[in-house]
Order: structure tokens, then C-alpha cells, then sequence
């Protein structure tokens, strides 16, 4: 794939993922299964979600192998900015900003333009990640090597399993920086469960913690399309210091974040990745 | 900076931080220890349920209440989970802003 270029890269990546998912049958019909729950009276959307979804998984995976030859070769071209207002006005208040956002196919790839084009962010991430994709030599070896390709794209990551973690995102935000948190998942300790696109789920809620600590406003983000044509779309931010104290502001923003994440999967949910990992 | 007063106690500045530490910490913290075991905490990390979550709500609680914001390089787990250190830094820190 490194000696190929990129255009012809791309090529391939789109004839693969045109006949893929014809071969996919049985995670069809898992996907499926999890759509209806949360599109339980429109079978055609589900339909439409279940073919783009196997192809926007297979288009991101060629955008993480290309991405950094594209940013080497001049950059990503095609990106529309979406209200950065709400970024750059939260940024120059000086207590940083809390970038929350959902696994979405383009996150990786936007995350890496932001920070070439000067929001560098700090990211919280799970080290190793169990796919139920992945059969023995896909965990033993495939995937070790594609989670440290992930971390190359990634750029900036924190574990989850460093037991300072938490106190590394508070000193990054003090100096006016940036944390991006994945908050469709259970990445915390701390978490809220309940139902979201039909079914229970749990989401971390120790970032607005964090926030409230920090100061630091938190920041929805929404990222579509692929690195050949990216949309990253930020949200008004929630100011914690709005708030009196903690909890009510924890309470608050945790009923705020599911409807801001669930608003974000229902605009794009063939571009939700964690519809497999359910 | 002089003696602190606590309580009907005069202590020396190092040991009234410690032992407000040792209050902010059980209260933030929610440990339910006596006297004795509060006297005797030394280390955050020696507690059950003291994660990285934790240690941040009582960071949160040791700037509100000496009304300090901890510099970016104290912000480690090897600063603030042991509190005579902390109370150290914290007494620099204080002694520095009187």
C-alpha cells in the first residue's frame, strides 16, 4: 500500500468496499438486527444504513493507512468547517475546551486536520480495544499492529489505564488546551446508563467531571464524510461555571450529552461505528 | 507564615495542612474513617475506590479550600496521593502568596 499512490490507494479501497459487504453476511444480519431496535418503524432506512455502513468502515480503514501521506502531500483539501466560532470563542476564554464527540467513522481523521491546522488535542483512549471481529491471529498480531497504526493517526492519545490520566487532561487544560473524550462509551468509572437508540446503554460521565474542575467548557463535535471530504461540525459549547456546584452541573450536562449524542448518530448512523461493537 | 489555628489546637503550619488534608480527603473522597485512622492516613492511594477520577474531586477540594490552583507540574499522582508532600508544596505555595 506505500508504494502505491494515494489516488490509486483510494481506487482500491472503493472496489473493495463496493463487493465487501456482499460478503458479510452474517454481520449483516447482526447490524440489522440492531438497527431495527433503534429504527423500529422504518425498515428502508435500516436497509439504507446496513449497505453504507460495511463500505464507510472499509473507506475508513484506507483513510487511516493514507492519511498521513495525504497530510504529507499538502493536507487534506476537501474539509468544511462547521461553526468553529464555537471552538475559537471557547478557546479564547483561556480554560481550554472538552472536546466530546462519538465514534464516528471520520473522528480519527478530523482529529489529525484539527491538529494540523493548529487544535491540537489530547485524547482519551482504551490501550487495546477487544473487537469481536477479530478471530486468534486477528488479536494476536493484526490487531496490535492496526491499534499502533490507530495511535500514529491518533497522534496525541492518553490510556485510559494510566492511573494519571485524569490529572495529565486537568494539567492540559490549564494551559488553556484540549481533551477529546469519546463519551459513547464506558471509558470511566463513573457512568450513566440509559436507553439510547433503542437499547440500554452506558456512557462515561467522568469527563464532565473533569470539566468542572477545569473550568473548561464542553464542546460537542460531530465528524462525517472520509479524509477525501470531511465535515467537522461543532456544537454551542456548556459552560460549567454556569453552574453552582457539581453535581447539578454533572446531572445537567449528562441528560445534555445523550440528546447531543444521539442527535449526532440519528444525522449520520451509517457512519456510527460502535453499531458492531454493541 | 505563622502557627495555624485548629480546632483549640496551635500546630505548626506542615502539620495543620496535613491534618486538613486528611479531612478534605475522607470528606471529598467519601471514606468513613475515626479519629485514629484519619490521623494515621499518610497515602491517598492506599484506600480502596481512590482512582484517577477521585484524585481529581480532591484536587478540586484542596484548591477551593486553601484557594490555590496547583501549578501543571504538581499535578501527579506522586504529588497528591502523598499528603505529607502535598502539605509541603502546599506550605511553599502559601508561604509564597502571604
Amino acid at each position: 500500500m506505500c508504494v502505491l499512490p494515494v489516488s490509486v490507494a483510494f481506487l482500491l479501497g472503493d472496489a473493495l468496499a463496493a463487493v465487501a459487504p456482499w460478503f458479510l453476511g452474517t454481520h449483516r444480519k447482526r447490524l440489522t438486527a440492531k438497527l431495527v431496535k433503534a429504527f423500529p418503524n422504518d425498515a428502508a432506512m435500516v436497509r439504507r444504513i446496513c449497505s453504507q455502513y460495511f463500505r464507510k468502515a472499509i473507506v475508513r480503514f484506507f483513510d487511516d493507512l493514507l492519511v498521513a501521506r495525504m497530510m504529507r502531500n499538502g493536507g487534506l483539501k476537501n474539509v468544511k468547517l462547521v461553526h468553529l466560532e464555537n471552538l475559537t470563542d471557547t478557546l479564547s476564554a483561556g480554560h481550554g475546551a472538552v472536546l466530546m464527540t462519538g465514534h464516528f467513522f471520520a473522528g480519527r481523521v478530523a482529529k489529525r486536520y484539527l491538529t494540523s491546522i493548529g487544535f491540537p488535542s489530547m485524547t482519551l483512549r482504551q490501550p487495546d480495544p477487544v473487537s469481536r471481529w477479530a478471530g486468534l491471529l486477528g488479536r494476536n498480531f493484526l490487531q496490535r499492529r492496526y491499534t499502533k497504526l490507530l495511535g500514529d493517526v491518533i497522534g496525541e492519545e492518553i490510556s485510559t489505564t494510566d492511573p494519571e490520566c485524569s490529572l495529565k487532561m486537568l494539567a492540559r487544560l490549564r494551559t488553556a488546551g484540549m481533551v477529546t473524550i469519546h463519551a459513547d462509551v464506558a471509558l470511566s468509572q463513573q457512568v450513566s446508563v440509559r436507553q439510547f437508540l433503542g437499547r440500554e446503554r452506558k456512557h462515561s460521565i467522568g469527563y464532565l467531571q473533569l470539566a468542572w474542575v477545569a473550568g473548561a467548557p464542553v464542546v460537542p463535535i460531530h465528524c462525517r464524510g472520509s479524509a477525501r471530504g470531511l465535515v467537522i461540525e461543532f456544537d454551542p459549547p456548556l459552560d460549567p461555571t454556569k453552574w453552582a456546584d457539581r453535581e447539578s452541573f454533572v446531572r445537567d450536562a449528562t441528560d445534555w450529552m445523550w440528546e447531543r449524542l444521539e442527535n449526532h448518530v440519528r444525522r449520520t448512523p451509517e457512519q456510527w461505528d460502535l453499531w458492531m461493537r454493541w | 507564615m505563622d502557627a495555624l489555628v485548629i480546632g483549640a489546637q496551635i500546630m505548626p503550619p506542615q502539620d495543620a495542612i496535613i491534618r486538613q488534608l486528611q479531612q478534605l480527603a475522607a470528606s471529598s473522597l467519601g471514606l468513613a474513617l475515626t479519629g485514629d485512622e484519619l490521623d494515621a492516613m499518610s497515602r491517598l492511594d492506599e484506600y480502596a475506590g481512590v482512582d484517577s477520577l477521585a484524585i481529581l474531586i480532591f484536587v478540586h477540594a484542596v484548591e477551593k479550600h486553601f484557594s490555590v490552583k496547583l501549578d501543571s507540574d504538581a499535578l501527579t499522582r506522586q504529588s497528591i496521593n502523598n499528603l505529607p508532600n502535598l502539605a509541603s508544596l502546599l506550605a511553599r505555595r502559601l508561604k509564597s502568596e502571604c
